[in-house]
């Protein structure tokens, strides 16, 4: 069976992209990770145009971050303060990001970037979490009290405008958020990202927010990013597709779910190792792609 | 099947019901002058139906060519630069065919000579796509940039020789079967017919053909390009309403 995408004017199988939504989803549900920055170069393997691929990924990390965020609110594990100051920066990052895009598409350079900036981002993530989790199996059992966190930070107070942060116990300038949105929306917009893998780790260790409210708060601003850069790819580079958006949520559904599952059963080190793995693995792939002469050595594109 | 059979018969009741003061030496027609693109379209089957004076049948060669709409090209040679293989300068091929499929009866060069192919536009090797080079380049490599695109199309199904692809019934009548790709571009197409005789064309015919989008397919396109904004808002709306019925559906 075929179904005709759209906007991407090409037939896919259904049952394979659905299948591909299912193995990402399997994914996010095992590791709590958007999986946005496997399914955009999954996606270009199987043959999407990588500019369809990030268009359309913004569309879906909407969709597969609903249940999440909604399920973070209602335990208010959200600080919607620190939220909206993401989304903010968040927002003109994407606004940004959708036009170095369009820029880079234009001079026929946007497939190289997009590999690029995968191999790096991948590669560098894949490495600290092996590195990390391979520290945390050998010496398995933590010894000694974890250190205490300070909640001060002279620097961020010392930016104009500080303000309190309830939720997060912070007092700090909103300028920091309003930056680290920026880039995670520069990202979403360039990469096909939600920007989970940078956002949750600079918020626990840059803004030194309290771990429980950091996954949710990243869930919330990443469903406003998101939509705000499917809505721009739209209008400036007409590149989502909401017919495949749609394949991968019926299939990201069913994986999130299968996910959940295994993940309780296995350890949380080995869980990371896997995922390093993976990470490294498409790394590697798309290194190779990029390292190698091409099989056809010019590129056809269409001008609209 | 049966649909084609009766269509068949159709058109070898029109063909045979001309006058004879009519007859041309070919005359052609298709089966459907219209292929819609919709959510299932994985390409299409068209047949060709023609006739030729029965008596040419033993030493005629006959040629089909599928030429499909103009569209404008950017062609640009992977490059390396420093350590990774990227696209490098760009090179315009302005309104070269989206498509084009070549039936023949025998290999072109068995029955004609290049400056008749070339003349003719008889198969994509054949096309002069120099010309459409819009810039000012130098004559070997506007030749490379064209077999580089050539090879590309091909690879892609759209430019394709189909050699043997004409099957004669009684009385001069003979079917072309054309195999439109999946990737077949929306617009308007020519279907040229030319009837070769001592490596000359000695009659031809030609049928219009038009590939559209139809249903949700068109409406979706129509929407993303004519209104991206809606298109834009109404995309976000689905996804979340898609996410939120997969988390109510999937928690009870």
């Amino acid at each position: 069976m075929q179904i005709y995408l759209p906007i991407a004017e090409i037939p896919v199988d259904p049952i394979i992209i659905i299948m591909m939504g299912a193995a990402v989803g399997i994914l996010s549900g095992m590791f709590g990770i958007g999986g946005g920055f496997l399914m955009t170069p999954l996606l270009i393997f199987y043959g999407i145009p990588p500019a369809i691929a990030v268009g359309t990924e913004a569309s879906h990390i909407v969709g597969s971050s609903v249940s999440g965020a909604a399920a973070h609110l209602r335990r208010k594990a959200v600080d919607i303060q620190m939220g909206w100051f993401l989304v903010l920066g968040g927002g003109v990052g994407a606004l940004a990001g959708v036009f170095i895009f369009r820029f880079l598409r234009a001079i026929g350079q946007i497939e190289t970037v997009i590999t690029v900036a995968y191999i790096f981002f991948l590669g560098i993530i894949g490495l600290l979490m092996l590195l990390e989790s391979a520290r945390a199996i050998i010496r398995a059992p933590a010894t000694g009290a974890p250190k205490k966190r300070t909640r001060r930070n002279v620097w961020m107070t010392a930016l104009p405008g500080a303000m309190r942060f309830r939720r997060s116990q912070l007092y700090i300038s909103p300028l920091p958020p309003i930056i680290l949105g920026f880039i995670g929306g520069l990202l979403a917009a360039i990469m096909g990202v939600g920007g989970g893998f940078i956002m949750v780790p600079a918020m626990i260790y840059l803004l030194n927010m309290p771990t429980n409210v950091v996954v949710g708060t990243s869930l919330f601003q990443i469903i406003f990013v998101t939509a705000i850069t499917t809505i721009l790819h739209a209008v400036a580079n007409q590149t989502v597709d909401i017919v495949l958006a749609l394949l991968l949520l019926t299939g990201g559904v069913i994986g999130a779910q299968i996910g959940a599952r295994i993940g309780v059963r296995l350890k949380a080190e080995q869980l990371r190792v896997l995922l390093a793995l993976i990470v490294l693995a498409v790394c590697a792939r798309l290194t190779f792609d990029v390292l190698t002469p091409p099989t056809v050595p010019f590129t056809v594109e269409i001008i609209s | 099947m049966i649909i084609r059979r009766f269509i068949f018969t159709f058109w070898v009741m029109v063909i045979t019901a001309l006058p004879p003061a009519a007859a041309a030496k070919l005359s052609i027609g298709l089966t459907t002058s219209q292929v819609n693109v919709d959510a299932d379209f994985s390409g299409a089957e068209i047949v060709l139906f023609g006739a030729i004076d029965e008596d040419l049948v033993p030493m005629s060669d006959l040629v089909a060519i599928v030429k499909g709409p103009s569209i404008s090209f950017v062609v640009r040679p992977i490059v390396k630069t420093g350590l990774i293989w990227a696209p490098g300068d760009a090179i315009d091929l302005v309104d070269a065919p989206g498509l084009y499929l070549t039936n023949a009866t025998r290999p072109l060069e068995s029955f004609t000579n290049p400056p008749v192919r070339q003349e003719a536009e008889l198969d994509a090797a054949s096309l002069n796509l120099a010309e459409k080079i819009a810039d000012e380049t130098a004559s070997d490599e506007a030749k490379e940039i064209v077999e580089a695109f050539v090879r590309s199309e091909s690879l892609a199904g759209r430019y394709q020789d189909n050699i043997g692809a004409v099957s004669f019934k009684d009385g001069g009548l003979f079917t072309i079967d054309i195999a439109l790709p999946p990737n077949t571009p929306v617009g308007d197409y020519a279907v040229d017919v030319f009837l070769f005789r001592d490596g000359q064309i000695i009659a031809a015919d030609t049928a219009a053909l038009s590939v559209n989008k139809v249903g949700l397919e068109r409406r979706i396109y129509n929407l993303a390009h004519e209104r991206p904004l809606g298109y834009g808002v109404i995309c976000v709306a689905l996804s979340l309403f898609a996410g939120w019925l997969a988390a109510f559906a999937m928690r009870k």
